[in-house]
């Protein structure tokens, strides 16, 4: 009993008073006291109902039966302890599937960063007519800080690497160049020291740098005394100003080991001038309060329209991108777990089919008891709420059990989806989840617990209690809603099993495609060479010759090449000899990128024209280019593209104005970015010829990469020892990446898919079953009169595939319907593949065959005698 | 009590028993059969109240707080359960009062002057 105002012993004593003053009352008008007695409680009506309509007037009845409901739910469930765990467990799998999946789509999707309005928080980069996102020019930068009317605040950054020198051995740091105001926007403030200040961040003041934490505790081991101590990054002293805790701040800039000012380097960006030089800067801006992302877009439009109209040179067809930033940042990704949330939800209706399965199959068993219950007068309301408590309390055992999984699952799904999903480190099962579960085992319940209870709503005691018999009209309309949620849970898992298929063909595509070059036995590194010691072109290009010379004759090895650029090139418009200008803002473009002589080679690029570079191609000689037959196709179809020109604005743009650059080669195409993202045509030029600080060693062997690395560190060591190597890595581990959302979306789609089988093939099975025993004598009946076993197994298979063919079609048409949600995510294959439809189909048929069959086989070998005489 | 009434007794309409139940207390506290007695006497025995009914009703009053109830003794000496109205109480009196003769009023208009008189 729980808080009440007024007692049921005090409501009692109240009654009683009541009678004895009645009493006493009519004693004086002269009864004596038995009529006194009689009369009184005449008066007062039935003693016993009134007691019992002031206890359940009380409010907290409800909790009263409930516990009720529940003590009685634990003493059915306990009986049928066999059952409610396969109950459980088959819940458990959907609801844990469904909490691993939700903690990772809540991490990546519904947690905001730690920022300080982070949902304010935007991303801005430019785009030009074929360039959907181009790096930002500093000069517009600031005119949109002096001209916007949306954002609090504009803050542009940039990606370096430099090398530490003067520290121990030579390393390599990542930095950014940040400007003054990025870390008070972001809420982040210096753990020591001072922050970068608006004196820091300009052209020619006093180089500062601020540490992150993380690399204060490494490699100065949190010494406090790192204040005001000069670092040299790539040949320049440095002053500490502070240190930084990075590791509040999201994804990639959690991994930078240091922050310089961006202002700090403008000149060396094209400073004020240059409005068409777009190097690496990107920018974060926070909007103001009340101001929308698309008010934000229109004011950004408008000031384009304005650059555009004051600089048309440099900024015609230019726009603006503004993105917020959480959904920019998890925007490839949106789609992918939406898909993957969908295909938990439908294992989950599943497993709530099965569960309801079991728990009629239960409910057969109980008619009696339910009917007695009825017959002794509960109330179809409380028979029907009894039952949705048992459902509750398996659905709430299913779903701590599914959180135990759930719990195992997510960080081995973190982990697995590292390289697709971006802030997996951040995925864990924190309130959210857990509400989540909450709320998805009791909506689990209800949604299973449906279809018992609508059963017990449905028993008549009258029928039940008089004929004993099984098989009634009772029993077909049971098996109805029986069999209806088999064949749902068939259509359910077909359309589960045409997604894995679907994705798996559009995986098994991609992996044939060619991507234009080899990726096995080929070690990729980085090297860059600090400004001061190599400052002139010539310098560089000797060093970097004599190096890849060193590399290539190194044991084992079968080409060796250094390239500007890994896996992309600069993007830059271009104009080809012979045809008319492009309009302006409407310039074609190019992925360039600058290799040496071998580097191709070691890349395995098919040459369909011309010649590879070679040692020839130097500065003296005349400029020459290799493009790709993408390029070549569209400009010379049906002709050779050797000895056409070309000039590149990038490189005009980087000092030789007017250059014309020969074709010498026309190679295969190149899939830089992996098979399911498209690429510009590309186009390479002599690294000989044009130079670089920076840039990346190729490296083809037969060796393996613990004999080469060594090899290679100790020639770049004989060169220079003042250089380090970094970033080693095998190129399949680079490219492996490019598949890895395909890949991840298939693995999980597979074990989803393979629950989804399982558990629609023991529904099956259940019903197809229980309808076999239900009917036991009518089959008997029928193998008396001359039925041979083989009818009885036609009879059974026959509703079995009413059943199976019911529900596959269904699925068919859902599938069909859900193509339109997968299509963006295929390539190579239709979201209507029909291939796919009829292997799954014919599959999901055979699986719903074979769970028929047990049951039809038990019913041909029945013996006929027994049979009639089975109960 | 003890003798068959002669005359028909008229049943309760739903819900005026709590308005009976408040305008007895406006005399002051009562006990349960003190207000099963007074509203019988006072509608001269037309009412049918079963005193027991009264209970649930007294119940749903101190639920809202309409009154509100504590042990004392009776004027014969007898420990009885008492209940006063409170101000909220006194506030709904007013209210219901007046529901009450706007619903008698409408419903005479529409059943008319010669029934009115019977």
């Amino acid at each position: 009993m729980v808080l009440r105002k007024h007692k049921l012993d005090d409501f009692t004593a109240e009654i009683e008073a009541h009678l004895q003053l009645e009493m006493e009352e009519l004693r004086q008008q002269g009864l004596d006291e038995e009529e006194a007695h009689d009369a009184a409680h005449r008066a007062f009506g039935n003693v016993t109902l009134v007691r019992e309509r002031f206890y359940e007037s009380g409010r907290w009845l409800w909790w009263d039966s409930l516990v009720q409901d529940m003590r009685f739910a634990c003493r059915m469930l306990r009986r049928n302890s066999g059952l409610a765990i396969v109950a459980a467990i088959t819940l458990a799998l959907g609801i844990g599937a469904n909490t691993a999946i939700f903690s990772v789509l809540n991490a990546v999707l519904l947690r905001p960063f730690s920022y300080p309005h982070a949902e304010r928080l935007v991303t801005l980069s430019e785009r030009a007519p074929g360039l959907p996102l181009m790096y930002i020019a500093l000069p517009n930068l600031d005119d949109w800080r002096a001209m916007n009317t949306v954002f609090e605040s504009i803050e542009g950054f940039r990606s370096a690497d430099v090398t530490l020198t003067g520290h121990g051995d030579p390393q390599r740091l990542s930095t950014r160049q940040v400007s003054a105001g990025l870390f008070p926007m972001l809420g982040i403030n210096p753990i020591l020291g001072r922050p970068i200040m608006a004196k820091d961040d300009k052209p020619g003041a006093r180089p500062v740098v601020l540490l992150s934490d993380s690399l204060w505790t490494h490699e100065f081991a949190g010494d406090r005394g790192i204040l005001h101590q000069q670092l040299v990054l790539d040949g320049q002293t440095f002053t500490v100003i502070g240190v930084v805790p990075s590791s509040r701040c999201h994804m990639t800039w959690r991994q930078i080991d240091a922050f310089t000012p961006l202002g700090l380097m403008a000149n060396t960006l094209g400073g004020p001038a240059r409005r068409d030089v777009h190097s690496g800067v990107w920018a974060y801006a926070r909007l103001k309060p009340g101001v929308t992302i698309e008010q934000a877009r229109a004011d950004m439009d408008s000031i384009a329209r304005r650059l555009e109209k004051q600089y048309p040179k440099t900024n015609l067809g230019q726009g603006v991108n503004a993105d917020l930033l959480q959904q920019h940042l998890v925007r490839d990704s949106t789609r992918r777990l939406e898909l993957l949330m969908g295909a938990v939800t439908l294992v989950l209706l599943i497993a709530c089919g099965n569960v309801a399965n079991l728990l009629m199959s239960l409910a057969v068993v109980r008619r009696r008891e339910i009917a007695v219950r009825s017959a002794l007068g509960a109330g179809a309301a409380r028979l029907a709420r009894q039952q949705l408590c048992e459902s509750l309390l398996l659905a709430l055992a299913g779903g701590a059990v599914g959180l135990a999984i759930a719990w195992g699952a997510t960080s081995a799904l973190a982990h697995l989806a590292a390289a697709s999903l971006p802030r997996m480190e951040e995925v864990s099962i924190d309130r959210t989840v857990l509400l989540f579960t909450l709320a998805v085992s009791l909506l689990t319940g209800i949604v299973f617990g449906v279809f018992p209870a609508l059963m017990a709503l449905r028993v008549d005691p009258n029928d039940v209690l008089k004929d004993a018999s099984h098989g009634s009209r009772s029993g077909l309309t049971r098996m109805g809603l029986r069999g209806l949620l088999a064949a749902g849970e068939l259509a359910l898992s077909l359309v589960l099993l045409v997604a894995t298929g679907l994705t798996t063909k559009s995986l098994l595509h991609l992996l044939q495609t060619d991507l234009g070059f080899q990726t096995q036995g080929v070690l990729t590194g980085s090297l860059s060479l600090p400004a001061n010691k190599y400052a002139n072109p010539a310098q560089r290009s000797l060093f970097i010759e004599q190096f890849v010379a060193k590399v290539a004759v190194l044991p084992g090895v079968r080409a060796a090449g250094f390239s500007d650029q890994l896996l992309g090139g600069a993007q830059t418009d271009f104009r080809v000899e012979g045809h008319p200008a492009p309009r302006p803002g409407n310039e074609p473009y190019v992925e360039l990128s600058k290799v040496t002589p071998g580097t191709l080679e070691a890349l395995g690029v098919q040459l369909f024209h011309g010649r590879f570079f070679n040692s020839g191609d130097r500065e003296s000689a005349p400029l020459v280019c290799i493009i790709d037959d993408t390029l070549a196709e569209q400009y010379w179809p049906g002709e050779s593209a050797v000895g056409k020109r070309l000039n590149f604005d990038f490189v005009s743009s980087m000092g030789l104005q007017n250059s014309w650059w020969t074709v010498v080669g026309v190679v295969h195409h190149l899939k830089f970015y992996g098979p399911a993202r498209p690429a510009l045509p590309e186009a390479f030029l002599s690294f000989q010829q044009f130079p670089s600080a920076a840039g990346n060693l190729l490296v083809l062997s037969d060796v393996d990469r613990s004999l080469l690395e060594p090899m290679v560190r100790e020639s770049l060591y004989s060169l220079d020892p003042d250089l380090a190597i970094y970033d080693v890595t095998p190129l399949a581990e680079l490219t492996d990446s490019y598949l890895a959302p395909q890949r991840l979306s298939t693995i999980l789609l597979s074990i989803l898919a393979g629950i989804a089988l399982l558990l629609a093939a023991v529904g099956t099975y259940s019903v197809m079953a229980c309808m076999v025993a239900g009917r036991t004598q009518e089959i008997g009946v029928r193998r008396a009169l001359g039925a041979k076993p083989f009818d009885v197994l036609q009879i059974v298979l026959r509703q079995g595939m009413y059943l199976a063919l019911g529900g596959l079609l269904v699925g068919v048409l859902t599938s069909i319907a859900l193509g339109r949600i997968l299509s963006p995510m295929l390539f190579g294959v239709k979201a209507t593949d029909p291939i796919i439809f009829a292997s799954v189909g014919g599959l999901l048929l055979a699986v719903a065959m074979a769970a028929c069959y047990i049951p039809a086989r038990r019913a041909m070998r029945l013996n006929p005698t027994e049979a009639v005489r089975h109960e | 009590m003890s003798t068959q009434e002669p005359k028909e007794r008229l049943e309760l309409l739903q819900g005026t028993l709590d308005l009976l139940v408040l305008r007895t207390l406006i005399f002051g506290p009562q006990h349960g059969q003190g207000i099963a007695r007074a509203v019988q006497q006072t509608s001269q025995d037309e009412l049918l109240v079963e005193h027991g009914a009264l209970y649930p009703a007294l119940q749903r009053l101190e639920e809202r707080g309409w009154i509100s109830a504590k042990w004392g003794i009776s004027s014969n000496n007898r420990k009885a359960r008492f209940y006063a109205l409170t101000s909220a109480g006194r506030r709904q009196l007013v209210r219901e009062t007046d529901k009450w003769k706007r619903l008698v009023t409408a419903i005479g208009r529409i059943l008319g002057p010669e029934t009115e008189k019977s």
